[in-house]
């Protein structure tokens, strides 16, 4: 089958084709017992497309307004807590974001990622802490 | 034509809106009667017949009546609605996407198959039709699910389906084209 009759063939259903392509269609649909057949396969997916008719669930309007009215009559949450709750993951996020950074960065420089190195703290052995302590004060 | 349009009339959809900004509850108790087998289609399309659906449903309803002070009748209501209902349809299935939820399938494939095999059913039993269409096109990737729902189901036009997505007409074309070869594969049964 021609790609190009087949591809005017399925735009045929969704926008209007010029006269040339329409004329072009005409003749391939009259030549092509293929084409033809891809056409009726069509109209008939579009018939069972279009036949779907779903429904909700029964009282849908009743339980839509039922849901509207606990809305208007439920205490509206003040604004800064709902601002706060809102905020809290992202605040959260990009604490932890820097806590990673500061962590791969201390990585990089001191070239462990040992306790003391974290907290910044290098390793003091007790003979030497009574040194430490006076010279700090 | 859409479906819309063959039941509610711009007029009378704009009279009820204005009744309803006015306070009057049963004018939108009517809208929402009105709409509800239409919104149906779109988001029943969308997540197939699931209790998500009807909640989904729901919340464009209830998304409408917050808005309705803001309403102005520029745009159609059954358009707005629509778009209302397919955003959240998609925010629902990308929820479940990420909830890694796909009902009892692990993947489309096995999916695809057992649509087959219940269309195979369906030609022996002459069993529901309509169930075997809504399940061949939940099959569909969401981006052209949105496509055929609103084209094919719900009567949009090719203009307006893309307009209501906010993407190109061409992409339209070429998503219905994709996506009709897709259903027309599975539902040759019952073609």
């Amino acid at each position: 089958m021609d790609q190009a009759l087949y591809n005017l063939l399925v735009a045929s259903f969704d926008r209007d084709l010029s006269d040339e392509e329409q004329a072009a269609l005409n003749q391939g649909l009259e030549k092509s017992e293929d084409l033809r057949r891809e056409k009726i396969a069509l109209q008939n997916l579009r018939k069972l497309t279009a036949a779907q008719s779903p429904e909700f669930a029964p009282f849908f309007a009743g339980r839509v307004m039922h849901k509207i009215d606990t809305l208007q009559t439920q205490p509206k949450e003040p604004a800064l807590a709902k601002w706060l709750t809102k905020m809290f993951p992202k605040v959260a996020l990009s604490g932890m974001a820097v806590i990673v950074l500061l962590i791969i960065n201390t990585y990089f420089m001191e070239g462990s990622f040992s306790l003391d190195t974290l907290l910044g703290i290098s390793e003091v052995a007790a003979e030497d802490a009574d040194y430490f302590l006076m010279e700090n004060f | 034509m859409n479906k819309t349009d063959q039941r509610v009339s711009r007029e009378e959809a704009w009279a009820l809106v204005q009744q309803a900004q006015a306070g009057d509850q049963a004018a939108f108790t009517t809208l929402i009667k009105r709409y509800e087998a239409q919104i149906a289609a779109t988001v029943i399309g969308m997540l197939g017949n699931t209790p998500e659906a009807d909640d989904v449903g729901q919340e464009t309803f209830i998304r409408f009546y917050k808005a309705l002070a803001k309403f102005r009748g520029e745009a159609d209501v059954g358009t707005y609605l629509t778009r209302i209902a397919i955003n959240l349809s998609l925010n629902e299935l990308k929820k479940r996407k990420r909830k890694g939820i796909f009902s009892l399938f692990s993947s489309n494939k096995q999916q695809e198959d057992y649509v087959r095999e219940i269309a195979d059913e369906n030609k022996e039993h002459h069993k529901d039709t309509q169930e075997v269409v809504q399940r061949a096109v939940q099959t569909l990737e969401p981006a052209f699910r949105s496509v055929v729902v609103l084209r094919m189901i719900d009567g949009y036009s090719t203009k307006e389906t893309a307009e209501i997505l906010n993407i190109p007409l061409g992409t339209v074309l070429s998503r219905l084209k994709r996506a009709q070869e897709k259903l027309k594969v599975i539902l040759k049964d019952l073609n």
